[in-house]
């Protein structure tokens, strides 16, 4: 007995053991800090706007702040807003830089117990669909608010649950110019029906793609849900191929295995911008908004500090980060929604015809179109 | 009397009580918080409802998809067993008949197989076989070459290939095992090489037969690897990523995800057991105790076997993990293979890309080294209390952590995050979700259960009478545990360090979904890698991954070497052996 005695107290030690062991490999990382920060939140949130206009000053002011802002984004220009943002204000963030889906399992699964301060991706549909289970902020306006252009102002949902940084197509066409000649080009989305491109059209699979979804969305939109889904059923027959995500179908289209892709138009910019050989097509009948939307978490545990992210990036300081596609790659290239910002040239601007994208709609219909697609066009 | 009894039942359950604490916190908990929203679906919602509901059940079956992920795992599971079981075999075969140098070959190549983590095996074989890759550019091959690899018989193939090792263990085992007294009376009765193959040594090894092939369904039924790189290419749903899927897109349903989850444990939980019951089987109708297990005929120099296990090994291990190799030395994927195409360049941008390179790396092989340790110590610690304590309690908890080896990673994952994010939690200060200690715990979770069998085996292969004895002449649990099991069990217990730190430095779900922010782990770092179409620098990071491992994988057998060296004169042997069997043979020739 004494023998079982001793073992079980040995047996108890080593579970400590193993907490602290544990414990003891990340105590660099720690948890997030939760009220800590808030005390103080309000007096730096005022200043705030002072802080990020003027550069100079703030690297001084970075040693004595304590906040940390965890910031879950899947921005290819994520690390270096944070970076810059870090510069500005001297607060530290913790980014968690991920893909759309996972982001958003993530946010659903902290839900009763939130551990991030902002979240930032592609496509308002699906922030709207977190903003209807009330996770988000909603009804405050970021300082720097009167920055949006009129597009920028459609863009944000009236109970100011998130904003808009700024605006891509969820698709365009895009030829290989190697293959296809100018004369053939196509004009609208349903030219890709004729048989003249029979197995010889992609896209992505919007289970997988972020920017996707708010594609299909919007071709319901246009042409209502029957005709939408008719539209997608026609290209299937006329041998339509599904890639995973941009990447894929982009290599598709420049190894030739097909010779037209609708894709997210930033990244068709991107890869014509590296001299690929690509001739962006924007539909007549409209190509579908699809924003970088950002938000703060309603329980956001440093609520000062997501404020003040949400205003950096609304701030021409933070827009000129977001737009150098050296620190943000094929993100870059997108349509700035903040007056006085201008596009990078590679961007075409006119004759684009956008379509906004209900994105309380598309939140709505997105399981029911979700599971439409995957059982009748992707199996 | 009574109250004797009494007071016996409550010491044996406060000596399983560590036991009972660590499987409770580790796995219980965790998977409970996950299943328990197959019938409490709003359980964890912002309002939380105890409202019953039966939807998530039925959605398993009313879901098309769904439905057809679970038909499609289940036949492939099946295909890649059986592959596995063909290929595992010849390979057995190949290297107990095999010399000494070609022995050493197969074996450290079935190992490698073994420890290389699927997704990495199927990122290969995709970096190899899709248009536009290393194959097409080796051989300038045009788009479309390899569309008959991406289906279900290309997957089935690739996995089963995978699985070898499952089945090479049992089988190499039980080859030497079957001694050779059988055969050679057979011999001196006349009988054919066929008929001795048909009538004594196949229906001998039947039982590691099924037992390796059962081993390698449930590891293809629960293989995410595969699934989160070759499912999404060849549009084949299956199970592990359907979890994945409905776990980490949107929208999320996590109802949904349990509801399948629970049907995964299931049949996972019916393979291990079929594997558990064929391998007790093969204890007494093998003639292990008695016959000489040292292989006594002399071995081929290269027989039809060998030349078959190194073909397959070839294909099972080259091709994918040269074609990763490739990938991370090629200037650009789009411009050949040709000479001035070879460069370092990828090395250099991961090792200078900090935070989401090196520094996930060194992170992880932090936490890979400690899960190491505590799974070692742990595992020993639970499968000495299983072997040698057989009181009620001990025997539970042994039933019930055996089981959880059905559990798939992703599932374990899903439920820590509700575990350790639970609101009741916040009062106590416990909520450890998205701190370290919760990853470390969900990486310990995973391995410690396969350590624990791994363990038993090696200490169910030790002969009782070896305690027995030392019992009857006196030693103490402790003296029998110090001076009898541990230097026997050795070799496992370095093994399974070896096994869960390459399952850490390589683990995709817990690192995944529980990752504290802005530290991402080294294996959630390539896959994004991965995902941005990053293959260079994902290959890159992937092959200084393997690199560590390998480099501490040769530590790990030096020291042992070493070790062994140092107790046993009589051996020497040092070429690999696997950990089923590591010590049974110097147990019974001692």
């Amino acid at each position: 007995m004494n023998l079982q005695a001793k073992r079980t107290v040995i047996s108890i030690l080593a579970m400590g053991a193993l907490t602290s062991l544990v414990a003891g490999c990340g105590t660099t990382t720690g948890t997030s800090n939760n009220a800590s920060s808030n005390g103080s939140s309000n007096a730096s949130s005022s200043n705030s706007t002072a802080s990020t206009a003027n550069n100079a000053s703030a690297s001084t002011t970075s040693a004595s702040s304590n906040q940390t802002l965890v910031l879950y984004s899947a921005q290819g220009y994520d690390q270096a807003m944070a970076d810059a943002f870090t510069k500005a204000t001297g607060i530290k963030v913790k980014l968690d830089d991920s893909s759309t889906g996972p982001i958003v399992a993530k946010i659903e699964g902290e839900k009763s117990n939130p551990h991030w301060d902002v979240a930032w991706f592609d496509g308002d549909s699906t922030m709207q669909a977190l903003d209807n289970q009330g996770l988000l902020l909603q009804n405050w306006s970021p300082s720097d608010f009167g920055n949006y252009n009129s597009l920028g102002q459609s863009l944000v949902p009236s109970d100011k649950a998130y904003f808009p940084g700024g605006v891509t197509a969820a698709a365009a066409i895009g030829v290989n110019t190697k293959l296809v000649s100018p004369s053939q080009y196509p004009k609208d989305w349903s030219d890709l029906l004729s048989p003249q491109w029979k197995g010889q059209v992609a896209m992505n699979d919007p289970a997988v793609s972020g920017p996707t979804f708010p594609f299909v969305a919007g071709m319901m939109q246009l042409k209502g849900t029957q005709g939408g889904e008719q539209f997608f059923t026609q290209l299937k027959g006329n041998g339509l191929k599904i890639f995973r995500t941009n990447g894929v179908t982009l290599k598709a289209l420049l190894n030739g295995q097909v010779k037209a892709i609708m894709i997210q138009d930033s990244a068709l910019t991107s890869a014509k911008a590296k001299g690929d050989p690509i001739q962006i097509i924007y539909p007549s009948s409209g190509v579908f908004t699809l924003p970088d939307v950002v938000a703060i978490d309603k329980n956001a545990p440093d609520m000062a500090a997501a404020k003040k992210f949400v205003e950096f990036v609304l701030s021409h300081q933070g827009q000129k980060v977001m737009l150098d596609p050296k620190q943000g790659g094929g993100d870059s290239y997108f349509n700035p929604v903040i007056t006085g910002e201008t596009p990078d040239p590679q961007r075409q601007q006119s004759g684009i015809k956008w379509i906004t994208v209900s994105p309380t709609k598309a939140a709505q219909d997105q399981s029911q179109i979700q599971s439409w697609f995957h059982n009748n066009i992707v199996q | 009397m009574f109250n004797n009894h009494a007071l016996r039942k409550i010491r044996e359950w406060l000596g399983a009580a560590p036991s009972l604490l660590i499987f409770l916190i580790l796995i219980l908990y965790p998977v409970l918080a996950l299943l328990v929203q197959t019938f409490l679906p709003h359980m964890f919602d912002v309002h939380m409802s105890l409202k019953p509901s039966l939807a998530p059940i039925r959605e398993v079956f009313a879901n098309p998809l769904n439905f057809i992920a679970v038909l499609n795992s289940l036949e492939l599971g099946l295909a890649a067993a059986v592959v596995a079981t063909v290929f595992g075999t010849i390979c057995a075969f190949g290297s107990v008949r095999a010399g000494r140098l070609w022995r050493i070959i197969i074996d450290t190549g079935v190992w490698i197989v073994f420890f290389a983590p699927s997704y990495v095996i199927a990122q290969g074989w995709l970096g190899l076989m899709q248009d536009g890759g290393i194959a097409a550019e080796l051989f300038h091959l045009p788009n479309g070459w390899s569309a008959w690899f991406f289906t279900k018989y290309g997957l089935a193939v690739t996995m089963g290939l995978r699985y070898i090792p499952f089945v090479y263990f049992a089988m190499t085992q039980a080859i030497v095992n079957i001694g050779t007294e059988f055969e050679q009376a057979g011999r001196l009765l006349g009988a054919s090489r066929r008929l001795l193959f048909r009538r004594i040594t196949l229906p001998l090894m039947t039982p590691a037969l099924l037992a390796g092939a059962s081993l390698a369904f449930a590891e293809g039924f629960g293989d995410f690897g595969f699934a989160a790189a070759i499912t999404p290419s060849t549009h084949i749903p299956m199970i592990t990523y359907q979890i994945y899927a409905l776990l980490d897109q949107a929208p999320v349903d996590y109802p949904g995800a349990a509801g399948l989850s629970l049907l995964m444990i299931i049949v996972m939980g019916a393979a291990f057991w079929l594997q558990m019951s064929w391998v007790k089987r093969r204890s007494y109708s093998t003639v292990s105790s008695h016959s000489r297990v040292k292989v006594t005929h002399e071995p081929h120099r290269f027989s039809p076997a060998v030349l078959g296990a190194l073909v397959i090994l070839v294909v099972a291990l080259v091709l994918p993990l040269g074609s990763t190799v490739l990938d991370s030395l090629l200037k650009s994927s789009a411009t050949g293979v040709g000479p001035g195409n070879w460069t370092l360049h990828h090395y250099h941008q991961v090792m200078n890309l900090g935070n989401s390179g090196v520094g996930s790396l060194r992170r992880t092989f932090v936490y890979a080294v400690i899960t190491g340790l505590l799974t070692m110590v742990f595992g020993l610690y639970l499968a000495f209390q299983m072997m040698f304590k057989k009181t009620v309690a001990i025997r539970i908890i042994n039933t019930i952590m055996i089981a959880t080896i059905a559990i798939p990673g992703i599932v374990l994952a899903a439920g820590f995050i509700f575990a350790y994010n639970a609101v009741w939690l916040i009062p106590v200060h416990l909520v450890i979700y998205g701190t370290p200690l919760c990853l470390g715990m969900a990486y310990l979770a995973g391995t410690l259960p396969f350590s624990i069998r791994l363990q038993l085996g090696a200490m169910n292969q030790m002969s009782p009478n070896l305690t027995t004895a030392a019992a009857s002449l006196g030693a103490k649990q402790g003296t029998i545990l110090r001076r009898v099991v541990l230097p026997l069990v050795r070799g496992t217990a370095v093994s399974t360090f070896f096994m869960a730190l390459t399952g850490t430095m390589f683990e995709l779900p817990a690192s995944s979904l529980l990752y504290p922010a802005g530290y991402p782990p080294f294996p959630e770092v390539i896959q994004q890698k991965f995902n941005a179409f990053e293959y260079a620098r994902g290959s890159a990071l992937t092959i200084l991954g393997m690199a560590i491992v390998f480099a501490m994988y040769a530590i790990g057998r030096l020291l042992e070497w070493r070790l062994s060296k140092g107790s046993t004169t009589s051996k020497g042997e040092t070429a690999p052996e696997p950990v089923m069997q590591s010590r049974t043979e110097s147990v019974t020739v001692g």
